[in-house]
């Protein structure tokens, strides 16, 4: 049965009014005062938030008992944009459960950081530019998450991608942050390539990009297991890991560190990093079809989020952990789609939005008030200094550990039942996201513990600067404390006595619920002292990660050091995280460039020699210059290289 | 027979004359081979009754081209061995081998068409005089033939604007 | 033997005003007696030639509906030679307009400069609207010639004349083999009209000439398009040529190839679809991935563009690869309206990345090269935004009309099952973001050297630069308008 769609004319003033303001600081920026500019941006966003607010009440309205009514959308259409050969675009957009969840966390997260941002960026002399940027940024992403057809999404998709390498190269005069914008762009360049070319095969087999139809289409014309809905389904994965930081494109994520902390936060943290969760559960109808890819997107998924961990765990950057750990937590979400457990995947997507982002925003507060600094050997004792930073920093420290009733325990305890019970699950996918844990749970506190306890080691001119951050910055951190602390309530599993209702509310969206596709064979069913048995577990690893912290960075801080010694070549391959980054460099970068270099540079581009050739040659006049640069040599081996072309042309319609 | 006799002779002097003007090294030798060359293609233009273009072939063409090119070469005293040589061997080496395996492709499909039976009909009576290709050219070929003046002009307006920009 | 022709003049009106406006501009010299390289000459060209431009374009305008043969089907005007003509008038009119500064440092005088200018508009003309294989040449040769001269026309630049006499002699290679597979057109199918080649062809008798006789037929318009490995001439003419001209001929030039070269394929050659086809997909394999390649490498400008117009001409034989000869109507083949889309999506944002290069020049300082740019995006905010979008849209990336432009050439690939060569074309145009971005990284996150001067105001400069801009944001947001056009033109191919 079509799902019921619902003509709602204000929807795209959620896209267009973050636009709208993007262009009007663009124009006006210059001019206006500081203040106003970030007032505008502000609004821009919480217009879109109120409007998805809005949007989203008259959606629960709707929802009756039937599977239509309950996958209703609100939709609303603006333009045909393309019709060619069988191909239709509309830009339209589709407001249905799925993307009230994500429209509400990413303009409500947005909507905190841009009033976070008009603190932190006070005194940055390119205020506007980057209130235009993030405004831009916003539009896009909101794009990305109401696209009612792939491509229109693939614009969203492009569009994040560019304004957050525009705002991570924002402090544009230092070239390693120049460098560091440029390197996601191109790393995201090989994913989107990905997914581009999912959408063409999803068009050339089901000849359509519209999500309602390919949801509707795809288990008629696609064969389940079939090589080609698995080839789909892994191109589109290619996608989701450049923009979401898999293995094994994952390697710009803490470069882009190098932004603005509020920019980590908005875009590194909380919602572009998690367009590729979204896009495969938007599409979950496809991987449902390609069990193989499943595996793949779950085994990536937990091998990232242990690689990532571990990774984290001896950093010393502020930035750098919280980046490695989204990189983790984002594996946490892969591992979950990839064993079909999408609504879990969507709500940790969600509470970490909210984890993260504090934590981000924290360590923004931090860093602000440590002078710009990021060393958390240099840090400290800020619990005094910072009791506002300090106490939402531990309630998203608790959050992300999964320790309960905090939001991370109910999303991240979720993920790794399912990872454990589901048919596409396996103890072994298990066991990693259960080590993940722990070791979340250690560098987190770790982090706590050498940045807010303890001395501080920071030099007199830095601690003479301590101060709490100003209320712009200290209420969106509270705001978001109390989103970590509740946020998981939506999704309390029934053992807990909770109706785990977003689960619920996400049901009919999702192929395996509704009877549609079904290729897993008999569900298990567990008994429920194994679940406990497993709550209980997670929430021992925590605690047992969160006790490692304690022994090591409060009781015994000369413990770490002398671990290291110990085992310094494990040390320096973790520090180092894994030389990664220079494998990559000497195995894939530098052959490509020598290729190039020797073969083309020398055989296709005779510009180089050609100009010392030149240089010769111009000393002679008239005709005897003609006559020189005849004579360089060129020219014969072009009509040369023409012969050869005449020859193998004629060649191939002869023979 | 004899036509055949006159077509090879020429056909082959044609060649052999285009060889030489392209391997001289005095430029003034080159064009005299040249002049050879045109007035082969004349002739077999003649063999094959285009009188009209065989006139026209040995008036332009080895008339006021090539003189054109003597007096250019007189004027500028060129010397033996200032036109460019090849020097790189190997690139001379690939060429040949390019032009003659393009010539034996040339070969085997011209043979290949020998059997052809839908060739256009033998010339009629009149074919290739002055009247009757200038019937053609101001009727059929108009446009291409006001095109062609076009062309010319672009080729003047071209020369006047190099050499002007040679002098200052 | 066929009487005179009967001429419609009235359709030939587009061509008359583009000859008496280039007649017209050849006698500004002696108006402007003695300076004939002022200012004034260089504006008064200026502005003749974007008058005869544009009356051109409006009379080619108000027939764009029509359909007819004319000089005894030596000439045929429908709406896809309508859309080129007015895709190329429209391309050269913002080379006009790009050239109004530069033509005054140049050695010949403006007027001579706009006349040749305006003569190889018309030979382009010509050529889109030939249905004879004959006035095709002759157009092509008007074309080439007015535009060899132009490369070399250059005031101080020692590679002008080196660009302009490889394009000559390479050309003139090129050409030769056009004129020798057009003869042995006429002798085996006994016609050089495209309509009667089609019919003439038979391969089941001595077919082998004739298929020689396309191919050499084909290398001529391919040398045009700077198609691999025909292309070792692109590069040196476009860093040699005024840059002004290297617009020119990336865009008009390229387009007026790529329109002869539809028409002959589907009018002409669709019974030999099964040889040429395979073909066209490995030349387009070919020409994108040298032309990426290449790109990466180069440290100028004008020479980097010119690398990736040879890609961008790959990107464009993929479309011809697709090319579907069974198709019930060519309406249902995306493969040709593609074409006619990417062409005018890659006129605007080629002409504009050129002009934004123009008008960094104009402080006195030389802005070519990767090294030159350097700071300038912040020095000159406008510029610099405007770079950056023609530069994404050269890389596909959207809103702008460069990513539908690939889309559309990728969806058409992969609508006729040529999913190799979609996957080809996308990595390659995966890789090409690398060198694009890289001016942009030149420009906003990298300091000059030295202090960067202040920029004289040119207001044609500006008008090009803004209408390409707005051109390549309309093309990406609203395209439907060129693509119900580009869809129709193309329905009167076969």
């Amino acid at each position: 049965m079509e799902p019921l769609a619902v003509q709602y004319d204000i929807l795209r003033w959620i896209v267009l009014s973050p636009l709208l303001g993007a262009v009007v600081i663009s124009l006006l920026g210059r001019t206006l005062p500081r203040k106003l500019t970030g007032t505008i941006a502000s609004a821009a966003v919480g217009v879109s938030f109120f409007i998805g607010l809005a949007a989203f009440i008259k959606l629960k309205g709707l929802a009756g008992h039937g599977h239509g009514e309950q996958a209703a959308f609100l939709s609303d259409t603006l333009y045909r944009w393309l019709a060619v050969g069988g191909l239709s675009v509309d830009v339209a957009f589709a407001f249905d459960r799925l993307s009230a969840v994500m429209v509400l966390v990413v303009a409500g997260v947005s909507a905190l950081i841009h009033i976070y941002s008009m603190g932190y960026m006070a005194h940055d002399k390119s205020y506007w530019r980057y209130f235009a940027y993030l405004n831009l940024f916003v539009f896009f992403m909101l794009v990305l998450v109401l696209a009612d057809n792939a491509v229109v999404m693939f614009v969203g998709w492009e569009g994040v991608g560019l304004c957050s390498y525009l705002l991570i190269g924002f402090w544009f005069e230092d070239p390693e942050k120049a460098y560091a914008g440029k390197k996601a762009f191109i790393v995201n360049r090989i994913g989107d390539f990905g997914f581009l070319l999912g959408i063409i095969l999803i068009f050339w087999t089901l000849g359509t990009v519209n999500f309602n139809e390919i949801a509707g289409q795809a288990p008629a014309v696609l064969v389940a297991g079939g090589s080609l809905a698995t080839l789909i389904c892994l191109l589109l994965f290619l996608g989701a890991t450049g923009k979401s930081a898999q293995i094994p494109l994952y390697v710009w994520l803490p470069d882009a560190m190098a932004g603005p902390t509020p920019v980590s936060a908005l875009i590194h943290a909380a919602t572009m990093v998690t367009a590729g969760v979204y896009m495969i559960v938007r599409l979950n109808v496809l991987y449902l079809l390609a069990p193989a890819a499943m595996c793949v997107v779950a085994v990536v998924g937990a091998a990232t989020a242990i690689y990532a961990a571990s990774i984290g765990l001896v950093q010393n950057d502020i930035k750098k952990v919280l980046a490695y750990s989204t990189v983790s937590q984002l594996g946490y979400m892969f591992l979950a789609v990839g064993v079909g457990a999408f609504s879990a995947g969507i709500f940790h997507l969600m509470t970490h939005a909210f984890f993260k982002a504090l934590l981000f925003l924290g360590s923004g507060s931090v860093i602000h008030a440590m002078s710009g600094k990021q060393d958390i050997r240099e840090m400290g004792g800020l619990k005094k200094k910072m009791p506002v930073t300090y106490w939402t920093f531990l309630f998203a420290t608790l959050a992300i550990a999964g320790i309960p009733p905090f939001a991370g325990f109910f999303s991240k305890d979720e993920i790794l039942w399912k990872a454990f019970s589901s048919p596409q699950g396996h103890w072994g996918l298990w066991l990693i996201g259960f080590a993940a844990a722990g070791m979340t749970a250690f560098y987190m506190f770790r982090l706590v513990f050498l940045t807010f306890h303890g001395q501080c080691r920071a030099d007199e001119k830095t601690k003479s600067h301590l101060h709490e951050s100003p209320y712009l910055m200290t209420v969106p951190l509270m705001v978001l404390g109390v989103l970590s602390v509740i946020g998981g309530f939506v999704g309390i599993p029934e053992i807990l006595g909770g109706g785990n209702g977003f689960h619920h509310w996400l049901a009919p969206l999702l192929g395996n619920e509704n009877g549609a596709v079904q290729v897993s064979a008999g569900v298990q069913h567990w008994p429920h002292a194994v679940e406990y048995t497993m709550i209980a577990l997670s929430v021992a690893v925590a605690v047992a990660g969160i006790f490692g912290a304690w022994v090591f960075y409060i009781k015994q801080p000369e413990k770490p050091k002398q671990l290291a010694e110990r085992w310094p070549l494990l040390h320096q391959l973790v520090y180092n995280k894994y030389y990664i980054d220079e494998i990559y460099n000497v195995f894939i970068v530098q052959p490509i460039k020598l290729t190039s270099t020797f073969l083309l540079w020398k055989i296709f581009d005779a510009g180089v020699i050609d100009g010392v050739v030149n240089l010769t040659g111009s000393s002679v006049r008239g005709l005897g210059r003609v006559a020189a640069r005849l004579q360089n040599g060129y020219a014969q081996a072009y009509a040369v290289t023409f012969l050869i072309g005449v020859l193998l042309l004629i060649g191939s319609f002869v023979w | 027979m004899a036509e055949q006799i006159f077509f090879y002779f020429f056909a082959a002097l044609s060649i052999v004359s285009a060889f030489l003007a392209v391997t001289r090294k005095n430029p003034v030798v080159s064009v005299v081979w040249l002049i050879s060359c045109m007035f082969s293609l004349a002739v077999i233009y003649v063999i094959l009754s285009a009188f009209f273009l065989a006139a026209v072939q040995v008036i332009v063409y080895a008339g006021a081209i090539l003189m054109l090119f003597v007096f250019v070469i007189m004027m500028l005293n060129l010397k033996t061995g200032m036109v460019g040589q090849l020097r790189n061997l190997g690139l001379k080496f690939v060429g040949l081998i390019a032009a003659l395996l393009i010539l034996r492709q040339f070969y085997s499909a011209i043979k290949g068409a020998g059997a052809m039976t839908g060739l256009p009909p033998r010339a009629a009576a009149g074919f290739g005089e002055a009247a009757a290709v200038g019937k053609l050219l101001y009727s059929q070929y108009i446009y291409p033939l006001e095109l062609m003046a076009v062309l010319l002009l672009v080729a003047i307006v071209g020369a006047l604007v190099l050499a002007g920009k040679e002098q200052s | 033997m066929t009487g005179f022709p009967s001429i419609s003049w009235n359709l030939l009106l587009p061509q008359i005003v583009l000859l008496s406006t280039a007649l017209f501009l050849l006698l500004l010299a002696v108006i402007y007696r003695g300076g004939g390289r002022s200012r004034g000459a260089t504006v008064a060209g200026a502005v003749f030639s974007l008058l005869g431009l544009g009356v051109a374009a409006f009379m080619a305008l108000a027939q764009y509906d029509t359909v007819a043969d004319t000089f005894g089907a030596m000439l045929r005007l429908d709406p896809f030679s309508t859309f080129f003509t007015l895709l190329i008038i429209g391309g050269a009119a913002l080379c006009v307009l790009l050239s109004v500064r530069e033509a005054g440092g140049l050695k010949a005088m403006a007027g001579e400069y706009y006349a040749l200018l305006i003569f190889s508009v018309l030979g382009m003309v010509v050529m889109v609207t030939a249905a004879d294989l004959l006035v095709i040449f002759i157009g092509l040769e008007t074309m080439s010639l007015a535009v060899y001269i132009l490369v070399g026309i250059g005031g101080e630049r020692e590679n002008g004349a080196e660009g302009s006499l490889k394009y000559f002699l390479i050309g003139a290679f090129a050409s030769a083999f056009l004129i020798y597979g057009i003869a042995l057109l006429l002798g085996t199918t006994g016609t050089t009209r495209l309509d009667g080649i089609a019919s003439g062809l038979n391969l089941a008798e001595g077919g082998s000439l004739q298929l020689v006789a396309v191919a050499l037929v084909l290398i001529g318009f391919l040398f045009k398009i700077a198609a691999v490995p025909f292309h070792m001439w692109a590069p040196d003419a476009y860093e040699g040529a005024p840059t002004p001209i290297t617009a020119f001929m990336a865009v008009a030039v390229k387009a007026s190839a790529f329109a002869v070269l539809l028409r002959v394929l589907n009018v002409s050659l669709l019974p030999l679809a099964d040889y040429w086809l395979p073909v066209m997909w490995t030349l387009a394999v070919l020409t994108m991935t040298v032309g990426n390649l290449a790109a990466i490498f180069q440290g100028n400008i004008k020479r980097m563009l010119a690398y990736s117009s040879i890609a961008h001409a790959g990107y464009l034989l993929v479309a011809l690869a697709s090319i579907d000869p069974a198709a019930a109507g060519v309406g249902n083949d995306p493969a040709m309206a593609s074409v006619l889309f990417y062409l005018t999506v890659y006129t605007l944002m080629n002409v504009g990345a050129f002009g934004v290069l123009i008008y960094l020049g104009g402080g006195g300082r030389q802005m070519e090269t990767l090294e030159q740019i350097k700071g300038t995006g912040f020095r000159y905010p406008l510029l610099g935004v405007a770079m950056t979008v023609f530069m994404f849209s050269l890389a596909g990336i959207p809103p702008t009309g460069g990513f539908l432009g690939k889309f559309y050439v990728f969806s058409a690939a992969v609508n006729r099952g040529l999913i190799s060569l979609a996957i080809i074309g996308v990595l390659n145009s995966a890789a090409s973001a690398y060198y694009y971005i890289r001016v942009t990284v030149q420009m906003y996150m990298r300091q000059s050297d030295e202090q960067l001067p202040g920029l004289p105001f040119s207001l044609p400069l500006a008008a090009a630069v803004l209408l390409a801009l707005y051109g390549v944001f309309q093309l990406g947001i609203a395209p439907s308008d060129l693509l119900t056009a580009a869809d129709r033109a193309v329905l009167f191919l076969r």
